[in-house]
Formats: C-alpha cells, sequence, structure tokens
C-alpha cells in the first residue's frame, strides 16, 4: 500500500516537473500583434511584412496623443523569417495568437498569395478566424494611417469595423479560414474586404448612376468623399481568381453579392420615384429568405437561375404620392426589383468578365454531375463566364415606416 | 602558604567574575511515571488495575470469612436450641449468603477492567462494601463533587441506605422532595419484604420520581451518577436504584449561527442531549420515531443517541450505525465531529459523509427520509446520514421558497461551487498557457496590471490565496469586538495596498474575492472547505499542465467523488449511480410532486404520499361561481 502510494505520488511529481512549464508564458511577457501587413519587398523576391503590435495600457503612462500600438516592419523572403527577425527587435516574444485582421497590398495580392497562404495556416499559433484585408495602397500604409476615432484600441477597432459591415452591406468580411476554403476550392472564388486611405479632402469622385431608375452608384475604397474622422475606408470587395487578385466591387456591387451569399443583413436603397423620376424614394430593403440559386446545364453551358425575395420598409417618399396605398405599393415594388435585377446583373457580368466565381455557384453546379472527377474536367471558371443569367427579384414592401402618409408641405 | 593565598585569590576573583546561578528551590519536572518505565522494560502493570485486583481478592477474603462465620454460628445455633424455629432463620441467612455467592461468580468470571474504574463489578449486597467501592471509584474524600449521603429509612427494621449524587449536577430540589423526603418517611416495612422485593417495594411505593430504574453493576452506578442521577443503595440488597435527578446548568436554545436561514424555524440545538431529542420530537410527532442511547468511551461515558424512525428506516442501515457506534472503544468522545470520524466509511477523505447541521427541522425531514441521526452528548450539531453530495448542496429554506426562486439560489450556488472549485485554477491556466482564449481588450489589461508585478501568477496566487486564508482564520479568532473592525482593515488594506505597491495585480485580487466569496455559497461548512482543500491541487496542476491538468484533474476528482460512499450509500446518488430521480437533486421540483422518497436509501415505505396529494385540487369547491 505505502509503496504503490509512493510510487503514485514519484509519478505526479515527475509528471509535474517533466511536463514543465515550458508551455507557460506569463501575459507581459508576450508581444501581442493585433495585425499584420504583407507587401511586396522593394527587394526582388522579398516581402515586407509589418507587425502592429499591442501596447498594454499601463495606467499613467499614456502619454497624450500616443498610439497604443507600434507598427515594426522587416523585409524577409519568408513570414516565418520575418516572425523570427521580429523576434531580434522585440524584447517581448511576439504572439500571433490576437491577430484580428491580415492586410495584404493590392500589388503583392496581385501576384500571388499561394506560396504565403499555406505557411500561414498550417502554424497553429495563426488564427482561422483573422481578418483578410487587401489595401488598395501598401497594407504599411494603411496600417499606418489607421488612427480610430472613438477611444477603443486598434484591435477592438477591427473587430467592430468588420462586424458593423453587415449594417449596410458594402462591405463583407471574410475570414483566413474562409479565404482559405475558397482558394483551395475549384467551385467559387476568394475574395477579401477592400480597403484605402482617404485624402479627407472631402472632394472625391461622386459617383454616378449608371442603373436606369437608380440614383446613386458606389464607390469603392478611398474613393468615397470623405471629412474628418478616421482616413482609412472599408469599401467594396477585392475578387480573385485562383490566388491572384483580379479586380475589385464597388459598395452596391458588394450588395448585391451580399444579397447572393445570403447574408445581406440589410441596407437603404435610393432610387428615382416611379412617377416623379425628378424626386427620390428610400427603402430599407432586407433579404425574406435565403436566395435560391439553380444551375442546370443546356448544352454544357450553365445557366443560372436565381430567385431573391426582399423585404423593404418604406424610409422616406418626398414626393408626397400615396405610395403606401395598395396599388401604389406595387409600382414602388417593381422600381426595386428592376434596380436591384439590373445592378445585380451588371454585378455578375463584371466577375464573369474576371473569371472570378465569387458567389460560389460553382457549389450549386456540381449537382448536374454524376461524380466529381467530371465536375473537375468541365474547368467551371471557363465556363462560368459564359453562363447565361436568369434574375428574378420579388419585392414586398411590408412596412411604410413610423407614417402612415406623407402630407406635402404647405 | 603564598601559594594557596595566590590560588585563593585567584578562586575569589574566579567566584566574582564566572557567573554563578542562585540557589534555587529545585524545579518541578514532569517526569514520566512508573507505569510508562514499566512499559518501556516491557512489564506493564497498571497501578489501578493492581489495586482493583487487590479489591477483588479482599472482596473474597471478606466473604469466605462471612461464610466461616456464619457456618460456625449456625452449627452452634442447630446444636444448642430448637430446630424449626432457627431453621427458618438460617434458611433466610443462607439465602442472603447464596445470592452474594451468585454476584461473586458473576464477577470472578467477567473480564477485569484494568483502568480501576470496576466497570465489571456488581453491587454488593453489603452496604459498606459498597461504600468503600465508591469511595475508591470517586477517590473520595477528596473529590468534593460526589456527595454520599447516609440515612436510616423505616422503623422496623432500621434499613441502611445510601443516596449518592453528583453535586452540581443534580437538582437540589428534585433531591429533597422527591428522594429524601419520601424514604426518610417511610415507617412500616413488613419484615418479609427484603432483597429483590425490597427493591420493587420501594420502587413502587415510595419514590414519586418520574424516571427510576433498577441498577446492578457499578458501570450503571458511575454512568448515572456522572450523567446527574441520584443513586440509592440500600443494606442487604444487590441492587440498587437510579433515579433521576438532573438539574444541571445548560445553554438555552438558540437561534442557528451557522446555518442561518430567512425563511424556516429558528431553533437550534444545544449542547444538552435530552434537549435536542426534545426537539427533534417537537417537530416530528411520529410514535415510532426511536432513539436508542449508546454509551461510549471508557472515561467519558458520553450518551450517542441513534434516532430514526423504525417504520421508515432500513433496518439494515440502523443496525450497522449503531454496530459501529457499539464498537468504538476509546477514552472520551465530546463532539460529534469527532464521533463521525470514528464511524464513516472514509475518514481520510476530505468530503463530509455526513450532513452536520444545528437545525432541528433539517433532522426531522430527514428522518423523516428515512435517514438516521446521531448525537453525542455535548454537542451541538446532529449528523445526518447516509447523504450523497447533493443533499450537502441544498439549505434549509429551500422548500420554503418559491420553487423557481429556490432552483435560481440552487443555480447560483452550484456555480459559485465551481468557481471557487476552478477558478484560480482556470485563471492559471488560461493566463499563462491558453491566451488566445482570452478576449484580446482583456488579455491586454490583464498584461498591463501585471506588467509592473515582479512575481509570476502562480506567486501571486498562492500569495493571495494565504491571505485570504490568513485573514479568515485570524479572522476567527479575533476577539468578537475587534472582529469585524480588524478584519475589513486586513482585507481592505491588503488588498488594496498590495495592489498599489505591485505585490500583485488588480484582477487577481478580484479573482481571489470571488473565489472567496464563492466557497461561503456552498451551505455545508464542511464540504466548503474540502473545496478549498481541492482547489489548491487544481492551482498546482494548472500550474504545470494549464488547461489540460485543469481537466485531469477534474477528471480525477469525478471519480474520487464517484468511489465515495457514505454508510453504504454511493455519495454522487442519484447521478451516479443512476437511479430514480426524487425531484430533490440539482434543482427540486414542488413538494406536493415528490411523491417517492429517495430511491438510494431503500427505505422500508418508500411512498411519502398520494400522486394526488393535494385532492383539493379535483373535490369540488362550495364556493361562489367565477361566472356569477
Amino acid at each position: 500500500m505505502w509503496i504503490r502510494l509512493i510510487l503514485g505520488m514519484m509519478l505526479l511529481t515527475m509528471g509535474i516537473f517533466l511536463s514543465g512549464c515550458n508551455g507557460a508564458r506569463e501575459s507581459e511577457e508576450v508581444a501581442y500583434i493585433v495585425a499584420i501587413g504583407i507587401d511586396k519587398a522593394e527587394q526582388e523576391g522579398m516581402i515586407k511584412v509589418t507587425y502592429q503590435i499591442a501596447k498594454p495600457n499601463v495606467e499613467g503612462n499614456k502619454g497624450e496623443g500616443e498610439k497604443d500600438t507600434v507598427l515594426i516592419s522587416n523585409s524577409a523572403v519568408t513570414i516565418a523569417e520575418s516572425l523570427n527577425l521580429l523576434n531580434s527587435t522585440t524584447s517581448l516574444v511576439p504572439s500571433m495568437s490576437h491577430v484580428k485582421v491580415l492586410v495584404v497590398g493590392q500589388e503583392l495580392a496581385r501576384e500571388g498569395l499561394a506560396n504565403m497562404w499555406g505557411s500561414l495556416k498550417r502554424y497553429r499559433e495563426y488564427r482561422g478566424s483573422m481578418f483578410v484585408l487587401v489595401a488598395k495602397g501598401t497594407a504599411r500604409n494603411f496600417l499606418e494611417a489607421n488612427k480610430p476615432s472613438f477611444n477603443i484600441s486598434a484591435s477592438k477597432y477591427f473587430e467592430t469595423m468588420l462586424d458593423s459591415g453587415v449594417e449596410a452591406g458594402y462591405y463583407l468580411r471574410v475570414s483566413f479560414h474562409q479565404f482559405y476554403i475558397r482558394l483551395k476550392s475549384n467551385s467559387a472564388e476568394s475574395y477579401a474586404t477592400f480597403v484605402d486611405i482617404s485624402d479627407l479632402t472631402g472632394k472625391g469622385e461622386i459617383a454616378t448612376p449608371k442603373v436606369a431608375g437608380s440614383k446613386v452608384d458606389g464607390y469603392t475604397a478611398g474613393g468615397i468623399p470623405l471629412q474628418g474622422g478616421n482616413p482609412i475606408q472599408f469599401a467594396g470587395t477585392a475578387i480573385f481568381n485562383g490566388d491572384k487578385m483580379v479586380g475589385t466591387l464597388s459598395t452596391t456591387e458588394t450588395r448585391m453579392m451580399a444579397m447572393l451569399l445570403g447574408n445581406f443583413n440589410n441596407g437603404f436603397l435610393s432610387m428615382e420615384d416611379p412617377l416623379v423620376p425628378k424626386k427620390f424614394v428610400n427603402v430599407n430593403l432586407r433579404l425574406g429568405s435565403a436566395p435560391k440559386i439553380k444551375v442546370a446545364l443546356e448544352e454544357g453551358r450553365p445557366v443560372i437561375d436565381i430567385k431573391i425575395r426582399l423585404e423593404g420598409e418604406i424610409t422616406n417618399l418626398p414626393s408626397g404620392i400615396n405610395y403606401e396605398q395598395e396599388s401604389y405599393l406595387r409600382l414602388l415594388e417593381e422600381q426595386v426589383n428592376q434596380v436591384c435585377h439590373e445592378e445585380m446583373a451588371n454585378m455578375i457580368h463584371h466577375t464573369q468578365e474576371l473569371k472570378s466565381d465569387v458567389i460560389g455557384f460553382g457549389y450549386y453546379v456540381r449537382t448536374e454531375f454524376t461524380n466529381y472527377q467530371d465536375f473537375l474536367q468541365y474547368s467551371w471558371c471557363e465556363e462560368y463566364s459564359q453562363a447565361k443569367i436568369n434574375i428574378t427579384i420579388d419585392t414586398k414592401i411590408r412596412r411604410t415606416g413610423l407614417m402612415i402618409r406623407t402630407y406635402p408641405v404647405k | 602558604m603564598g601559594k594557596s593565598m595566590i590560588s585563593n585569590l585567584i578562586t575569589g576573583i574566579k567566584d566574582v567574575l564566572v557567573y554563578q546561578p542562585p540557589d534555587q528551590p529545585t524545579p518541578f519536572v514532569l517526569n514520566e511515571t512508573a507505569t510508562e518505565k514499566a512499559e518501556i522494560d516491557g512489564e506493564f502493570f497498571p497501578p489501578a488495575a493492581v489495586a482493583e485486583g487487590i479489591r477483588e481478592l479482599e472482596f473474597m477474603i471478606n466473604y469466605a470469612k462471612k461464610l466461616d462465620a456464619f457456618m460456625k454460628k449456625s452449627s452452634k445455633d442447630l446444636r444448642s436450641k430448637e430446630k424449626h424455629e432457627i431453621v427458618k432463620k438460617i434458611k433466610a441467612e443462607f439465602e442472603m449468603i447464596q445470592t452474594e455467592w451468585k454476584e461473586i461468580k458473576k464477577y470472578t468470571q467477567k473480564n477485569h477492567s484494568i483502568d480501576g474504574m470496576y466497570n465489571n463489578t456488581v453491587i454488593s449486597a453489603d452496604i459498606s462494601e459498597n461504600q468503600s467501592m465508591l469511595e475508591s471509584i470517586y477517590q473520595l474524600p477528596v473529590n468534593k463533587d460526589v456527595v454520599i449521603r447516609s440515612i436510616t429509612i423505616s422503623d422496623q427494621p432500621k434499613i441502611k441506605a445510601l443516596v449518592v449524587f453528583m453535586d452540581g449536577l443534580i437538582d437540589k430540589k428534585i433531591i429533597n422532595m422527591t428522594l429524601l423526603e419520601p424514604l426518610m418517611f417511610m415507617k412500616n416495612i413488613q419484615e418479609h419484604v427484603q432483597g429483590e422485593d425490597f427493591i420493587s417495594f420501594v420502587m413502587e411505593e415510595c419514590l414519586p420520581s418520574g424516571q427510576a430504574s433498577r441498577i446492578g453493576s457499578f458501570k450503571e452506578v458511575q454512568q448515572a451518577i456522572n450523567t446527574g442521577d441520584a443513586v440509592v443503595f440500600f443494606d442487604g440488597s444487590g441492587e440498587a436504584v437510579a433515579v433521576e435527578t438532573k438539574g444541571y446548568e445548560h445553554r438555552s436554545i438558540g437561534n442557528p449561527t451557522t446555518e442561518q436561514s430567512v425563511r424556516g424555524s429558528q431553533n437550534a440545538f444545544t449542547e444538552v442531549l435530552r434537549v435536542n431529542t426534545a426537539l427533534i420530537r417537537t417537530m416530528l410527532h411520529a410514535s415510532d420515531l426511536v432513539t436508542e442511547m449508546i454509551p461510549i468511551g471508557a472515561r467519558g461515558h458520553s450518551n450517542c443517541a441513534v434516532m430514526y424512525i423504525k417504520s421508515i428506516a432500513n433496518e439494515e442501515l440502523v443496525e450497522e450505525v449503531k454496530r459501529r457506534v457499539n464498537s468504538i472503544s476509546t477514552d472520551i468522545i465530546t463532539d460529534s465531529g469527532v464521533l463521525e470520524h470514528f464511524i464513516e466509511d472514509f475518514p481520510k477523505n476530505p468530503f463530509p459523509q455526513t450532513l452536520s447541521t444545528e437545525r432541528p427541522d433539517r433532522v426531522a425531514i430527514h428522518l423523516s427520509e428515512g435517514r438516521v441521526a446521531i448525537f453525542i452528548d455535548g454537542s451541538p450539531f446532529g449528523h445526518i446520514l447516509p447523504v450523497s453530495f447533493f443533499t450537502l448542496m441544498h439549505s434549509s429554506d429551500d422548500f420554503s421558497l418559491n420553487l423557481y426562486y429556490t432552483n435560481m439560489l440552487r443555480l447560483v450556488r452550484w456555480f459559485g461551487a465551481l468557481l471557487s472549485l476552478l477558478l484560480p485554477g482556470l485563471y492559471l491556466a488560461i493566463s499563462t498557457f491558453h491566451q488566445e482564449a482570452i478576449p484580446t481588450e482583456l488579455l491586454l489589461s490583464i498584461a498591463a496590471a501585471r506588467a509592473q508585478v515582479p512575481f509570476p501568477t502562480i506567486v501571486e496566487i498562492l500569495f493571495m490565496e494565504f491571505s485570504f486564508e490568513l485573514i479568515r482564520e485570524g479572522g476567527l479568532r479575533i476577539p468578537g469586538i475587534l472582529g469585524s473592525t480588524i478584519g475589513i482593515v486586513g482585507a481592505l488594506i491588503l488588498g488594496q495596498t498590495a495592489v498599489t505597491a505591485k505585490i500583485v495585480s488588480p484582477i487577481m485580487v478580484i479573482v481571489i474575492a470571488l473565489t472567496g466569496l464563492a466557497s461561503y455559497s456552498i451551505p455545508d461548512y464542511r464540504l466548503a472547505s474540502a473545496f478549498r482543500l481541492s482547489r489548491f491541487v487544481f492551482v498546482l496542476l494548472a500550474m504545470s499542465m494549464g488547461l489540460i491538468g485543469v481537466a485531469c484533474g477534474f477528471l480525477v476528482f469525478i471519480a474520487m467523488l464517484c468511489s465515495l460512499k457514505s454508510f453504504g450509500m454511493p455519495y454522487l446518488v442519484p447521478l451516479a449511480p443512476r437511479t430514480v430521480n426524487g425531484g430533490d437533486t440539482i434543482f427540486r421540483s414542488s413538494a406536493y410532486h415528490q411523491k417517492r422518497r429517495s430511491d438510494a436509501l431503500n427505505t422500508k415505505d418508500e411512498i411519502r404520499q398520494k400522486d394526488t396529494s393535494r385532492t383539493w385540487i379535483t373535490d369540488s369547491s362550495k364556493g361562489g361561481n367565477d361566472h356569477e
């Protein structure tokens, strides 16, 4: 009995001491990286990696206007090498476990990311949940320009910024894991949030509507006329073909994409008044149900049937026409259908031109094949650009807002 | 001459300079006793046993002398006088001497006790023999507590009697009114009333006392005297009468101090066993509620009360409890906690295997469940057994409050128990091994708070845990008036200044304070201390292996609880092993829905109430109609 007890105790002690506390690391001995930026380095074949490291806010130590993060860049051949270089410049152990965003410079993105992605995915410290952004300029400039105007830290800023994207549907958030899944899939192409820095002059190209009946057209990041606040903008989507970025979608296109992906929460739509085209009507739209997408093959050519149900609420009627009435309401709904239909068709056409199926119609076409090998031979990416698209949009205006009818101003 | 002068000088100087201890009387030194020395030498004869042996021999020699005298006298009588008259007298004397012989035979057959307390000795018919025995037992006349009152009762014939009692334990009024007065005014006794007949005559006709019993051995005599009864010896009788005269000072019934409740009864047990059993009877008027008294302790002679309801409690359980209590062979037990350790299955396990309570209402409820309660003289706590882990997590007023409110409280309690067990371990594991599991903002503020603390987290935890236990333990000993003040000063100032002095981080203070608070949400004091003890193990495991360590530890912890048994009943019943849920495990159901008693107790009567425990629901009422 005693021998067994002593042996047990010895084993336990050995277990405790030999297993070692080497996995343990006190929280203040670690440098928490909140954002990583990757750019092309000036040197050939090298990348420039920028780390945004959070500075723990020691009370009383923070000076006025001092940033709560440090930006450190270094150039290396691989990301892993760059991490080691970073270790040489900081006293703390860098940790990737709290990276919120991965920013890729446009130049690098257009050259291809395949080499990097694998190593990022494989090493356990990188979180699959970090978001992927593509910066119009360089990632370093983007991270530098980021000055959250509200009193929140950089990590919180990225979290809330990407969370709040659903409010308008003007940009989509995509996690590193989602990006990677699409990267290796042959049914869909990757996309990433498009970001840029604004010059804050308030002057920019005002987008003019390209679609009949619509009052506004989309912007891409950096183009939104802006004055004051944080200079960085999240707008639009960078779309990829394989691991190379091929183009961008504007905010309105992004919104149509969100509808097709089924994660369009709500957003305002401004359009011409159906009866008084000079005036505008404003409705708040949301998805009535998940989009119904069917892809059929007609003589080898894909035909994509899209059915979208939208529900809306009138938010502004300057013309004073009584659209709240059943008969007029139909007109309004028709107008929404027509605008959305056209915008969506344009968006899909745009992606078809770029041969980038970011919506993932490829997932729907798989049912047309008896086995996976057949599908692989089909080369969906090529065929997608030739696909025929049928869009049906069915809008129901459910509510008229807090007014039953508008009385003209007297 | 010169030489001696020099040497005298030197000794003189030496005497002045060198320290000489002053002359003192020989100090008292507590030496080992002769028996201890003898024990070491291997020749062990306790002096008390020797004295008892000598007394035995003397006793027998006395008997032999008496027998000799009787034989001589009777042979002389038989020779000298007329026969038929004398034969009658001799016969009576012979009978008396014969009974004495029987007693001696009993006496010699029994094993000898070794403590000099004459536990096996029977009462002698000779009253002076008894008196000298009592003097020897109670160390009279050195011992002033025991009073031997010698009286003579009745005129024809004059019978000597001894009234023996312990001063302070008895009520003088009762002794005077119900014992001395009737005995001393007893006049007429028929001559033929002798021996056993005499005792029953006295008991039936002369003692106006509620409780009086015949006793025959000195063990019983001591028990009676030591617990406050008076014992009356009569000359010529081999038996004595113990009369209830208890009247000692004791604390009155107060409020529960460790099991306070907002609702429910406000009575608590006190130190007197009889008061405690009575308190239960006032709540539970069952006729078959049995109170068995089992004396414990060779010197203490404490009474242990085993209570159960005969028609409900499992007989084997009752037998087992009594068997264990009976088998205790020790000096003295005055506390129910000590008694528990003597009889529980796993005394080395920190988890309590009985429910210790100071509330009569709780005991009453559990007795009616089919459990057994044990009490011991001098302890204001009753122990209920067997219990499961879940019973210990229940509070006394759970059933007095609303169903949903109670269940919310129980949830809080379970959550608190979990926190008190795991929180420091989890905090340590997550903050040092698994930082990715903490929200970035929180992690940054933890890192910021820890930035200027020079010690690793484990040292912080141990330091704070130690301080908390110190405040708890020290606070317990601080005299009443100062208690709360010093507690507040200690807790506040220590916590506040430890943070400002950067010895611990503020978040650690939160963790420890939360843990400390949570551990007091566990209703059972001993369960809370078991949790507190286990917590340190979890901290060590977290330190060495992170969450894996905590998870492994928790597994072992659960396995340990599963293997634990309380008086033959699995500790985690009804969850492991799975049995019928009585509706009062983690959450409780309505009292009127709990049809069955706990399945694991295997009671004689499983049904507590009918399915329709509220017949008024189905009966039509005589009141007005709602529609009118």
